[in-house]
Order: C-alpha cells, then structure tokens, then sequence
C-alpha cells in the first residue's frame, strides 16, 4: 500500500526526559525515560489504568507532566507546539468524530484543521485515503449510520489524510474486524519504512517487523 | 481564515441537522414572553413599562440554557481534543463557534423580539430600539458565555456553576440593555447607553476567545 510515497520531509526523534504522572495521590509513572528515533515504534503496554493513556495525551501535549518533558528534535514541545502539532496524528479513545456529519465532512474538517497556518494543499486525496481504509462505499454516509468498527477506521483515516510524521494511537484496534487489523497494520509498516514514528498503546499483539518495533511496559 | 469559515459552517450544519437545539432557545423565548403577557393582562399599562426587561430576562435566560452546547458535544466525542492539537490558532476556533452560537440563538430570538414586543403593548420605536439592543447584546451573551462554559466543560455536572459564573457577567449587558430602550420609551436620547453597549460588545468578542482558548485547554488536560 501506497510505498511509492517518498519518506517524510520533517523527522526529528521524539524523547521523554524523566516523565512523571500522578493521579489521585499514585504515582502512575516516575522518572520515565525513552527516546525514539525515525522509523520506530514504541508499544506501550501495561494494566488497565497504568497511565498508558495519560502518557500518550502527555506525549501530544493535551495534559502536562507533573515532572520532565518531553523533547521533539531536542527542543521541549511546549516551545514549539504549533510546529509539532503539524508533524502529530492523535487517535484517542474518543473517535473525534461528529456522527451527524457525513464521513467525508468529517475528513474534509480534519484535514483543514491539520493545515497549518500556511493554505497548504491537502496533501493526499480525500478518496484515496477512504479506499485505503476500506471505506470508499460509505463516503456520504453519515457517522451514526457507521459501525464501531467504521468510525475507528475513519478516525485512523486521518493519520494518513494529514501526512503526519508522528503518530500517536490510543488502542487503535478496538472494534476492528481482522481486515480492519490488517489495514492497520501494514499502514503502520508503511509508516515506519517512510521514516516515521508511532506511539501505540494495545493489548493486542501487532505485526510489526521486530528491528522496528519497542515495548515498553507501564505495570 | 478559511478554519474560521470551516468551523462555522460545520457548528451551523450540525445545528440544522440537530433541530431541537435550533428551536430549543426561540421556543423558551417565545414561551416566557407569551406567558407574562398571559399573567398580566389584568394591567397592560404595567405590562408595557416592564416590557424591556421581561424581554431581555427571557433573551438572557434562552442564551443561558443553550450555552453548554458550544463545547460540550465536541468534548464528549473528542473533536475539542482534535481542535486543540490542531496547528489553528484555537482563539480562531472559539471565536467561529461564538459567532455560530449566536446565529443558533441570539439570532433567532432578536428577530422574533419585535413581534413579542408589540404584543406586550410597546410602540413601533420602541420595538426598533429592542430590535437594537438585541442585536448588540445578545453577541456580548455569547461572548462572554464561552468562557463560562470553556471553563466549566471539563466537569461532569457543570450546570448550576456555568450558571452562577455566567450571570453576575450578564448582568451589566442587562441592565444597559433594558434602560436603553426604557429611556428611549421617556423621550430622552439614548446615544451614551447604546455607545456602553456597543463598547461592550467589541471588548468581549475580541476578548473573550482568548480567554476561553486558555480555560478550553485547562478543562482538556
């Protein structure tokens, strides 16, 4: 799938220096450090309710640490948020999608609001992007009418609508059929062959070449 | 400039998609009105001289109700999250969704406002000078609600402290407001108390964005 894409103009390594995170007077993590470099991922695992979900909002810049920060090309995120932000696909929990739009409304805003301030053209097209997840039939349709499956897919739909060199997905494989999985899975591949990084949390295991992939245990 | 147009178009599509919250403020509006007038019919003449406050009462409390729907959807299906890690300034966002507000609901209720208001037995200039100061305040409603309500999102039950936050800062608009268009009912000019209004209308829609871009961002993390 689409390998013919040339790698990504802007990659830098993603570190977190001594990140700490508390919650309701635990400590979820303490003094947590990693660096990540072009082409890895990094697979979080851990309990439910280890702070893997707290790490990843603390990775995108949602919600800050409590100690440490984290560095995107040596210069903490904070002092170049707009920056990084153009160069980040977050997938949450929540799909951040609007069900009472149709599935292409919802690309159309996403990828607008991933622009930046210059009017860049979006850079890969809408219909190529709903083909590559397996959702060309459901264009016009509207969110609600989706499975959970579907809206998974759409919501992952944006990572590769926007060209994002970092990825951060927060249990990507939730509702995903075994095509779904797939689908997932060799965009994450292709992703990481074009030099990029991703941050996922699953309890799933993933297909991810080994050289490529790290696991980090948050438990 | 194009986020902002995107985002406003995208706030008014899911609002006529969602009727009820489209009709949800005008119909409280109409209703509040319509019952007054029904409650006093006994003394039109007292009707007519609390006329102005009744309306801006009602306009004030159908802006209060629908506030929490600025931010609240977007906060539970995760597309506030998307906004603001999005490269776009997310002053520029809040300030598409308050202009959007207000065309869901100060807008519809300023343009029936003239109907009611000469139900309640106001003159023709009267009913122009209402017409006006809604148009003016009923923004500044808006404005001043999303920090309000940007700043309560983040809480499971937030409905009475947007309330209590929210109110004491509408009280000004109302009172300019409804003695604007009292005074202007005795026959004296009302040029000082419609330049306050206008004043306070471009303070807090140049203001207010930044504010509720600060607290949107608090109640996220």
């Amino acid at each position: 799938m689409r390998r013919d894409i040339p790698l990504y103009s802007n990659t830098a390594c993603l570190s977190a220096q001594k990140l700490c995170a508390e919650k309701q007077d635990r400590w979820l993590f303490e003094n947590l450090t990693f660096q990540l470099e072009p082409g890895e991922m990094l697979h979080l695992k851990g309990a439910n309710g280890s702070g893997k979900t707290t790490l990843l909002r603390i990775l995108c810049g949602l919600t800050t640490a409590d100690q440490g920060e984290v560095r995107w090309g040596g210069k903490p995120i904070k002092q170049q948020r707009d920056e990084y932000h153009t160069q980040l696909s977050y997938v949450g929990h929540s799909d951040g999608i609007k069900q009472d739009l149709s599935v292409t409304e919802n690309l159309k805003i996403a990828a607008v609001l991933a622009r930046g301030k210059q009017q860049k053209p979006i850079p890969v097209d809408i219909n190529q992007t709903l083909s590559a997840m397996g959702l060309i039939k459901k264009k016009h349709t509207f969110a609600h009418d989706l499975s959970a499956g579907q809206c998974r897919r759409l919501a992952l739909a944006r990572c590769l609508l926007n060209e994002t060199s970092i990825w951060v997905l927060d249990e990507p494989l939730t509702a995903l059929d075994k095509q779904g999985v797939g689908i997932i899975e060799s965009m994450i591949n292709d992703h990481l062959n074009r030099n990029g990084m991703a941050i996922v949390t699953s309890h799933q295991d993933l297909n991810i070449s080994k050289d490529r992939c790290r696991d980090l245990n948050l438990s | 400039m194009n986020i902002f147009i995107t985002i406003l178009k995208r706030d008014l599509l899911l609002a006529v998609r969602h009727r009820t919250e489209l009709l949800n403020p005008m119909l409280f509006f109409v209703l509040v009105i319509v019952l007054f007038q029904l409650g006093m019919r006994a003394k039109p003449a007292v009707l007519v001289t609390l006329a102005p406050a009744i309306v801006w009462i009602a306009a004030l409390l159908s802006a209060l109700l629908s506030l929490d729907h600025m931010f609240r959807s977007d906060m539970e299906d995760g597309a506030l999250e998307q906004m603001i890690i999005s490269t776009q300034p997310t002053s520029l966002l809040v300030l598409a969704k308050i202009i959007a507000h207000w065309i869901i609901t100060g807008l519809p209720v300023t343009l029936i406002a003239p109907i009611l208001g000469m139900m309640l037995g106001l003159t023709f200039d009267a009913t122009q000078i209402l017409f006006l100061t809604l148009l003016i305040g009923t923004p500044i409603l808006s404005a001043i609600g999303s920090i309000g309500v940007a700043l309560t999102v983040g809480l499971r039950r937030g409905g009475v402290l947007l309330s209590i936050l929210v109110l004491p800062l509408y009280v000004p608009v109302l009172i300019f407001a409804s003695q604007t268009v009292t005074t202007s009912m005795s026959g004296y000019p009302i040029t000082a108390s419609m330049s306050v209004l206008m004043a306070m209308m471009v303070l807090s829609l140049s203001l207010s964005p930044w504010a509720s871009s600060a607290a949107l961002r608090m109640s996220v993390s």
